[in-house]
């Protein structure tokens, strides 16, 4: 027997990893070069041309890049700040207990939970009326679908940082990052250098490659912005989909325009940090 | 300092969980009643009907979270062996990656026109399918864990014990496994039960899972059966995680194992470099 059953397993493992992403973008490429497609009528660069003079992607591509920047930053202060207090805690302590219920929820039921407390008419809104702070719905800062979305970060926060605190926790313990920590003290390191020039540095470089590949998933959010975004700028899965499935045919090849260039991103970011990285990444 | 801190945590993780629960038993909560609305068990109650749409959606969801968890428990297992003792191990397993990194709504609609074409589009089976291309490489990513030099030489040494094969494999090796095999499948199962663009894409909303049917009720503004199925989906995650937390108690005292149970994104990077 040529192929013996060890091959067969590998040859489907590959083939299930790559095939269903290959034959998705080679017809989204055929569908945006005009080969493929009901309304298309040959090789054209026109549908590319398109994307990049359309204000409308790059402003969804620019504020994708932003969000996640600010998301996975956000995630790793807030989480170093935490395993900070969390090193010297015993392991299962309430708080830390606490923080096990974000991963109760699937982005889905987290995006609806915020809405329901950071909008106009939500919870922390209510509450503010009854304190007299606010005097009705308008008054009330907007959180959701705001310019700022305030309420997809925290909901990105809310979700990933109990992921991160764990780790940087088990990690710091295991790095004995306290002992340097009080070693660079009493070396006459103020409280914030130390947790900005060692124990945030320490836990990052250590988890490079989970930070990129958590960078790599809030490029690729889609529930959470679909609930608390803005129509306008909105992120790049969202674009895509609103392209491919919304009523204009002329919009379908911007949108396979869109996903090539966004699966070839993540292509080259992924295999990029995993194969260029040794393997003292992990 | 610290009790502030403390305080603000318990109020960023709780205030979420407890809205859900709250909006799901109360009705007519307008603006500006806070914790003053009608208490009311009608929309579980409606569960129960027979005719509804939510229970529907509930048994669909576990059936399908089910077999994606049993298909990629038995993928995973056998396929994170051979992957292990072969010659190209780790940088094979990096494949599992790709799948699981683009986006599903963004695969989902790259691959729509195939699923259009072999009809499996807004089908039970086509979302199975769907879900099964980024569920199955998870499986191999965390079993991968479990196969190493260590496991192959203690099946030799049972085997040279005495021990035929399937004797070997069923007092030795799935003892040895059950940990990872259980975490594989919880995994699996959450990451199925979390699913919402492939489920909504492929399925064009015709499979009816909680999250799709949660998303739909939002939509429609609709917030106390929104908030059923975010109840119905929040309370299988909970079991799930106290067997699994209970495990873990007893097993190692590590929280790294568990932590990376959310959002789907939980492969340790750990064993694809190793």
């Amino acid at each position: 027997m040529i192929l013996g059953r060890k091959n067969i397993v590998l040859t489907a493992f590959v083939l299930i990893c790559l095939l269903p992403l290959l034959m998705g973008f080679v017809y989204s490429l055929g569908y945006s070069l005009g080969v493929f497609g009901l309304m298309n009528e040959g090789f054209t660069l026109d549908h590319w041309l398109r994307l990049f003079a359309s204000k409308d992607a790059w402003s969804s591509l620019i504020y994708t890049f932003l969000l996640t920047l600010v998301s996975i930053t956000l995630v790793i202060v807030f989480a170093g700040l935490l395993s900070r207090a969390f090193v010297s805690k015993p392991e299962r302590s309430f708080t830390q207990k606490l923080l096990l219920l974000p991963l109760l929820f699937a982005p889905v039921a987290a995006g609806f939970a915020w809405y329901y407390v950071l909008s106009p008419a939500g919870i922390l809104s209510r509450i503010s009326h009854a304190l007299g702070l606010t005097e009705d719905i308008t008054s009330f800062p907007r959180m959701v679908n705001d310019d700022w979305s305030i309420g997809i970060l925290l909901v990105h926060v809310f979700l990933v940082l109990p992921i991160f605190t764990f780790l940087f926790t088990a990690q710091a313990k295991s790095m004995n990052l306290l002992e340097m920590n009080k070693l660079a003290t009493s070396l006459g390191s103020s409280r914030l250098q130390c947790f900005t020039k060692l124990w945030l540095p320490a836990l990052v470089k250590r988890f490079k490659l989970l930070i990129v590949l958590y960078a790599v998933f809030f490029m690729g959010t889609y529930e959470v912005p679909l609930i608390l975004g803005q129509s306008s700028p909105r992120v790049l899965t969202v674009f895509i989909s609103e392209k491919l499935t919304m009523f204009s045919l002329d919009d379908i090849p911007l949108g396979h325009c869109m996903a090539v260039f966004y699966s070839a991103c993540i292509f080259i970011v992924l295999s990029f940090f995993l194969y260029r990285q040794k393997s003292t990444a992990s | 300092m610290m009790k502030l801190g403390k305080s603000t945590l318990a109020l960023f993780v709780l205030l979420p969980l407890l809205c859900v629960i709250y909006l799901s038993v109360v009705s007519a909560w307008t603006y500006p009643l806070l914790f003053d609305a009608e208490f009311s068990l009608k929309h579980y109650l409606v569960l129960f009907s027979g005719e509804s749409e939510l229970a529907w959606s509930f048994v669909q969801s576990v059936l399908l979270s089910l077999v994606m968890a049993t298909l990629g428990l038995l993928f995973g297992f056998f396929v994170a062996k051979e992957i292990a003792f072969s010659k190209y191990g780790s940088r094979l397993l990096k494949l599992a990656f790709y799948p699981y990194m683009i986006a599903p709504v963004v695969l989902g609609s790259m691959l729509q026109f195939y699923f259009v074409r072999w009809g499996l589009s807004a089908s039970f089976f086509g979302v199975m399918l769907a879900q099964c291309l980024f569920i199955l490489p998870y499986a191999v990513l965390i079993m991968s864990s479990f196969w190493s030099e260590n496991i192959l030489q203690l099946f030799k040494l049972g085997q040279s014990l005495g021990g035929d094969a399937k004797t070997v494999k069923r007092t030795l090796l799935y003892p040895l496994a059950k940990p990872w095999m259980l975490l594989t499948f919880a995994q699996c199962f959450l990451i199925s039960w979390f699913e919402y663009g492939i489920t909504q894409v492929l399925g064009i909303g015709k499979v009816k899972t909680l999250s799709v049917i949660s998303m739909q009720f939002l939509k429609e503004a609709n917030p106390h059966p929104a908030a059923v199925a975010a109840v119905l989906m929040i309370v299988p995650v909970l079991l799930t995680f106290i067997i699994l937390y209970r495990w873990q108690n007893k097993a190692q005292g590590n929280w790294s194992a568990i932590a990376p149970i959310n959002n789907s994104l939980s492969h340790h990077p750990k064993k694809v470099g190793a």
